[in-house]
């Protein structure tokens, strides 16, 4: 699956199942590794996502406070 | 001649009118009371004296059933017409029905009577109006129409209002004034129509038909200044009313008066008392719909910002979890495995312990089915040849025997 095409919402479910997982102990010892690797990675890609929608709504919200009311 | 019942005297046309008016004036010395319905009043132009025909319809038919000339003279005008406004609030008109104070009279010159008007009595009028008026609002309420206009749905923005009153009256440039206080952009679309007088009706009618036609405006509003004190009665007009109530358009009015209310008002959209306070009513309503998306950008905005924040700490307690969980896994795993071993070593031990047992168990009873343990007891083995003996016929006398024991053999000779 390609990151750029990856919603949020699919990378946190990806996120909380890789948890499930963990906790339930639903895994191989040998991938956990791998596994917490790419929960990290998930964990990155979410908070570049957040911080871009933060900084997005507070350029709006500068914007459309800076227009003249009538 | 046929009928001999006749005067001698020849009369002049004038003799004969005169006598008229004398025999009439006989007849009614005083004034006398006369009920009617004005018509013909508004087409008359400034004449001296007043003239115009009181009536009487078929109130059924409304077909006229009889008729007389009625005349007000010059020098009553002022007083009589001033009187009847003070006490009514409504001008003379047409289709006003009036009880008047009158006296019977000839013109001599035109041979015609009339009646010459002396006073006419407000409260009877008020009395028919409100009649006439109760009656509108009866036939409108059945008719389900009283509030038709109010069940549409008026715009957020209104902003292309259809304008209907008379240019250049005070309530136009109140209205018009009124809006362009607000700095808000208005699109008027005006029609000129009577807001006094006879033509009230025809023309009110004319405009609200053209609104309805055309369908372009948001809103349409009639306004009127001139305060308490202009004639109301205009606006008690069913037709008015009919044509209001079947607009697709919300119908707001500024009729100009701050006590009562008419018709009109009652069937319209929403009723204000005066012009600039219907066009207040416009900026208000658009003034409500601008805050109400201010109010819902800034909702909207500290929303999605808490939504961001929250993500984020979801975020972080995942990102927690996960370090935590991945640690405990491998712990837990560890702890197994030492937990597996001890368990193996215990087992190892018991098993050893058991084999241990058995063995011992095994010995002990192959021990004690070994025949040396048995000599040792006291028992002893005898052998002639090499044969054991079992049983007393298996000898001889004389045979030579040896007998083991537990710490050697005894060799002897069988000698009985």
């Amino acid at each position: 699956m390609s990151e750029k095409q990856i919603s949020y919402n699919e990378a946190y479910e990806e996120l909380q199942t890789i948890l499930e997982d963990i906790k339930e102990r639903n895994i191989d010892v040998d991938k956990l590794a791998a596994k917490v690797k790419r929960a990290r990675e998930l964990i990155n890609l979410c908070e570049e996502r957040i911080k871009k929608a933060e900084m997005e709504i507070e350029e709006i919200i500068k914007s459309s406070s800076e227009k003249p009311k009538n | 001649m046929e009928n001999n019942n006749y005067r001698e005297k020849t009369y002049t046309i004038l003799e004969l009118n005169t006598e008229i008016k004398q025999v009439l004036w006989d007849s009614f010395p005083e004034l006398i009371w006369v009920r009617g319905e004005i018509t013909g009043f508004d087409k008359q132009k400034g004449s001296k004296n007043i003239f115009f025909q009181l009536q009487e319809k078929n109130p059924d038919k409304d077909q006229i059933i009889s008729k007389i000339t009625a005349t007000i003279f010059n020098s009553d005008i002022k007083r009589i017409l001033q009187k009847f406004k003070q006490g009514s609030d409504v001008e003379l008109r047409d289709g006003l029905e009036v009880r008047v104070l009158c006296r019977i009279d000839v013109y001599p010159p035109w041979g015609e009577y009339k009646v010459v008007i002396k006073d006419i009595d407000p409260e009877f009028t008020l009395g028919k109006l409100a009649q006439t008026r109760a009656m509108i609002i009866k036939n409108l309420k059945e008719r389900g129409l009283l509030d038709k206009n109010r069940q549409l749905v008026l715009s957020l923005v209104p902003q292309c209002i259809g304008l209907i009153t008379q240019k250049g009256k005070e309530g136009y440039t109140d209205f018009i004034s009124g809006l362009k206080k607000s700095r808000i952009y208005f699109k008027i679309r005006f029609y000129n129509a009577s807001v006094q007088g006879e033509k009230v009706e025809s023309e009110i009618c004319e405009a609200l038909d053209y609104f309805n036609q055309q369908q372009n405006v948001d809103a349409v509003v009639i306004v009127r200044g001139g305060g308490s004190k202009t004639d109301l009665s205009w606006f008690d007009n069913k037709k008015i009313a009919e044509k209001i109530a079947f607009m697709q358009t919300p119908v707001i009015t500024g009729i100009g008066h701050r006590t009562d209310f008419t018709i009109t008002d009652m069937v319209a959209f929403s009723f204000q008392q005066t012009p600039s306070i219907a066009a207040t009513f416009f900026i208000e309503r658009i003034n409500e719909f601008l805050d109400g998306i201010d109010s819902l950008s800034i909702e909207i905005a500290h929303n999605s910002q808490n939504f961001t924040k929250l993500e984020l700490q979801n975020l972080i307690e995942i990102k927690k979890q996960i370090n935590r969980e991945s640690t405990l896994f491998l712990e837990r795993d560890k702890k197994e495995l030492e937990e597996n071993r001890k368990n193996l070593l215990f087992y190892y031990k018991e098993f050893f312990k058991n084999i241990r047992e058995t063995i011992k168990q095994y010995s002990l009873r192959i021990d004690s089915s070994d025949p040396i343990n048995i000599i040792r007891l006291g028992f002893s083995v005898s052998k002639v040849s090499g044969k054991t003996i079992k049983s007393i016929k298996e000898i001889k006398t004389g045979q030579n025997m040896v007998t083991t024991v537990s710490d050697g053999e005894i060799k002897s000779i069988i000698n009985q």
